[in-house]
């Protein structure tokens, strides 16, 4: 089992920066959520973690071995990425059988039986051209390669992109079965925050290149809290406190608070309170302010 | 290491298609020859076409693949977790497995053929297709960047290019006229050979060069 480490990871293109200093610890069985806005880095910091991309600035290790270009380090990663169909470039041009043969030459703990399991649980025909793929079908192919890698720590970038509620259903099951019963780790890249909440062990908030937070998914939405009420109320009870999402109708006001350790809203104030998703509280923390 | 043999195990199996893809190839097209010249199909006819096809074949063939395989294969091996170097190690040894195949196919073809049914001695005969060789394998490495780095307008400049070496080559071919790349070089001096090495070499340094620190987009 393995621990993924990186240090001050800057990456920039041309002179956009697009991570700053993001420091980030991947510890051993535990499924992690990356969640993000479009454009906020998470598939470049993923690439940079497991040395398909090189960082500008700082370090990756996994169990202290530098991941750059050490095979010994690899060898315990499995980023399976989205496939892009547009591109004329890449692995477009072969057929899902090709592309998972390569897979099986390349990852050294691969599972063939799981490999043909997943195949015939999801349906694919690879005989087909990845490329001719429908989107739901090209998430299964990376996630066919990702689970059957059975790499230590497996990244998936975007999995169930495409695919229906029952396909997406049923790859949580199959996640929460590798990691019950081999303790892998996992890091998911989502856009579907609320259904895969109850997966994550922990998220992790990129905003705009920078780690906004790292927590264990359950605390953290304990500490969160949705407080509604007379705009005077609210800002009473929420004197202090870390506010996020300002929402006002006329004289009403509503606002998300991030409690901290030991913190609790002010008492004796008139105002609702609720507990907050973890969808509503990404975007209370990485959306537009009201 | 274990890294390495596993790339390498990977490029035998590439090599292995595109080996084989020339071989069948090169016989189809000697029929297809004869068809459209109405040469008879006599044994000898056949036989006697088969090295100038193999080249002929083998360079379109090794500069076709070998471009495909570096802005497809060499993407997806290091999505899988493949080393930069080990990348460009098993890239040279799929060129160089390419390079045994033709040779190989060339060596069997001169032990089992008569002489006088040859137009080129043997020597001259494996040494030409080591130069093809080189050339196609070593271009399909630059152009495979190429193609990477600037898209679609470098795919129809790549095609542009095999075009005109399929044509040359399939002239020479269809014309019996292999003197015309050996003039004056009956036996294919060394300085020529250990110029085409030299390319091969500059294309493999060009390769890593821009693999060492290249993205996978796949």
């Amino acid at each position: 089992m393995s621990e993924l480490v990186c240090k001050n990871i800057s990456k920039s293109y041309k002179k956009k920066e697009v991570l700053h200093d993001v420091s980030l610890t991947i510890e051993q069985g535990k499924i992690y959520g990356l969640i993000g806005r479009n454009g906020a880095g998470k598939t470049t910091l993923l690439s940079i973690m497991t040395a398909q991309n090189p960082a500008t600035g700082g370090e990756t290790t996994c169990d202290g071995m530098p991941v750059w270009e050490n095979q010994q380090a690899l060898d315990h990663l499995c980023f399976s990425r989205e496939l892009n169909t547009l591109s004329i470039l890449g692995p477009n041009s072969v057929k899902v059988k090709e592309y998972l043969k390569m897979a099986r030459m390349y990852f050294p703990h691969w599972d063939a039986d799981m490999e043909k399991r997943l195949v015939e649980r999801f349906d694919l025909n690879v005989k087909k051209k990845i490329s001719k793929l429908s989107k739901g079908m090209l998430s299964m192919v990376t996630i066919v390669v990702a689970l059957a890698s059975k790499a230590d720590i497996t990244i998936l970038d975007e999995p169930v992109a495409g695919l229906d509620v029952v396909a997406r259903d049923d790859f949580y099951q199959l996640l929460m079965e590798e990691h019950m019963n081999m303790g892998r780790t996992f890091v998911i890249s989502t856009h579907i925050i609320e259904e895969a909440a109850n997966v994550f062990e922990e998220v992790i908030f990129l905003k705009e290149g920078t780690i906004l937070l790292k927590e264990n998914t359950q605390e953290l939405l304990e500490r969160a809290l949705h407080v509604s009420g007379l705009a005077e109320e609210v800002d009473a009870a929420c004197a202090g406190l870390d506010v996020h999402h300002v929402e006002n109708i006329g004289r009403s006001r509503g606002v998300t608070v991030l409690l901290a350790p030991g913190q609790a809203l002010h008492e004796g104030h008139d105002v609702t309170v609720q507990p907050v998703s973890l969808q509503n509280l990404f975007v209370a923390l990485c959306g537009r302010e009201a | 290491m274990e890294g390495l043999v596993r790339a390498l195990k990977c490029a035998t199996w590439r090599a292995g298609r595109v080996i084989g893809g020339t071989l069948l190839m090169s016989v189809g097209f000697i029929f297809y020859f004869m068809l459209l010249s109405r040469t008879p199909f006599t044994v000898q006819n056949i036989v006697t076409r088969f090295p100038q096809m193999l080249l002929f074949v083998g360079s379109f063939m090794y500069l076709a693949f070998g471009v495909v395989d570096v802005v497809t294969y060499v993407q997806y091996a290091m999505s899988c977790g493949c080393t930069r170097k080990n990348v460009l190690l098993s890239a040279v040894y799929m060129n160089m497995l390419e390079i045994a195949g033709v040779e190989l196919a060339l060596l069997v073809y001169l032990l089992l053929v008569p002489k006088e049914w040859m137009l080129l001695s043997g020597g001259t005969l494996c040494g030409l297709a080591l130069l093809v060789c080189l050339f196609s394998t070593g271009f399909s490495l630059v152009m495979g960047i190429f193609v990477k780095r600037f898209g679609k307008v470098a795919y129809v400049f790549v095609v542009i290019v095999c075009a005109v070496i399929g044509g040359i080559m399939g002239g020479v071919a269809a014309m019996n006229e292999w003197d015309i790349l050996i003039v004056g070089t009956p036996n294919l001096p060394v300085v020529v050979t250990l110029a085409f090495i030299g390319w091969y070499v500059l294309a493999a340094a060009v390769f890593w060069l821009c693999i060492r620190k290249m993205e996978v987009r796949v």
